[in-house]
């Protein structure tokens, strides 16, 4: 059975939610997958901040 | 020919595709981040075609192209479309001018570092991304086996350097990383936003794992353009191939109707 709710002026429908509950790829690969490349991210980011900064010769 | 210098006529294929897929989007719906994207995607797909050419021979402004565009500019311009999904106009519409003064100063300088290439250095033996740079080497490193250095001063100090096509302290490689941290932010920042977004209100899987591929991929070429800068050329444009793929992949996947985007909530379209 369908069961909304309503948040501001969007009708959320519960059961129209297409991530599988208990799936493997959804509950641990994504979110690992999300900090994982945060994390590479913000790594890159360093590196280029040193470059403008002078800290890694090239 | 090496193998590693025929991936970028394969990128250039993906990456034409790409760019006339997004421009077309961009022609029906008339919003600016198909318009943003589409033009850095297609100085990706330029500097992949610049690469190719220069596998084969030495033009100077077809490297002009390959670094302009293609190390400096497309990052930028590609994750300023994004910008326009994640903040407001206003905002980014500031933003797009800071772009379009800082590629122009970009574009003079590389007109200006034109004249001072080593072109004579130029080999099709090599790709581009491993002969483009003067390395600097630190006290105490050594060059390769069998690679030629050369002492010069810089900046009044004696330094070792392997010499390269672009001199040392060529000053159009001091704004790649200005150019690069912002599209590195908004295009990895804000794909990996919007699939939290997603994720967390458990809706469209589908775009979770589109810009899933799409951080994927453009962290993949930051990777390798990172490598690059560090000497390590060799792993560009496999990096650049793969990149253009999974970034293809993201979005056609992220453009495929859900039954159920009719429910979603305003806040987490961010990857429209």
């Amino acid at each position: 059975m369908a069961k909304t709710e309503r948040s501001g002026r969007n009708i959320v429908s519960q059961d129209q939610s297409h991530i599988p509950k208990n799936s493997i790829f959804f509950e641990k690969i994504i979110p690992a997958l999300l900090v994982g490349m945060a994390v590479l991210m913000v790594v890159l980011i360093i590196f280029a901040a040193g470059i403008l900064f002078g800290l890694i010769q090239f | 020919m090496d193998f590693n210098l025929i991936l970028p006529f394969l990128s250039t294929i993906v990456m034409f595709v790409f760019t006339v897929f997004v421009l077309k989007r961009y022609a029906v719906r008339k919003t600016p981040q198909f318009l943003f994207w589409g033009i850095g995607l297609a100085m990706f797909g330029m500097g992949s075609f610049a690469e190719a050419y220069l596998a084969l021979a030495w033009n100077r402004w077809v490297f002009f192209g390959w670094y302009l565009f293609g190390a400096a500019l497309n990052a930028a311009w590609i994750g300023h479309g994004t910008s326009y999904l994640m903040f407001r106009k206003k905002w980014v519409h500031g933003a797009t001018v800071v772009l379009i003064l800082g590629s122009l100063f970009a574009s003079y300088l590389m007109l200006k570092a034109m004249p001072t290439l080593n072109e004579e250095l130029f080999t099709t033996e090599k790709p581009i991304s491993e002969q483009y740079g003067t390395k600097r080497l630190d006290a105490g490193e050594k060059a390769p086996e069998g690679v030629a250095t050369v002492v010069q001063e810089y900046r009044g100090e004696l330094v070792e350097t392997i010499p390269g096509l672009m001199p040392l302290g060529t000053s159009v490689r001091m704004t790649t990383p200005f150019f690069n941290i912002y599209g590195l932010l908004a295009l990895v920042g804000g794909a990996l936003w919007s699939a939290y977004l997603f994720w967390r209100k458990r809706v469209l899987p589908n775009r979770v794992v589109a810009n899933v591929l799409i951080a994927a991929g453009a962290l993949l070429i930051g990777t390798a353009s990172t490598l690059t800068r560090l000497g390590y050329g060799q792993f560009l444009y496999i990096g650049e191939l793969f990149s253009a793929i999974l970034m293809f992949s993201g979005f056609l996947m992220a453009a495929r109707p859900q039954p159920a985007e009719k429910q979603v909530p305003a806040d987490a379209v961010a990857a429209d």
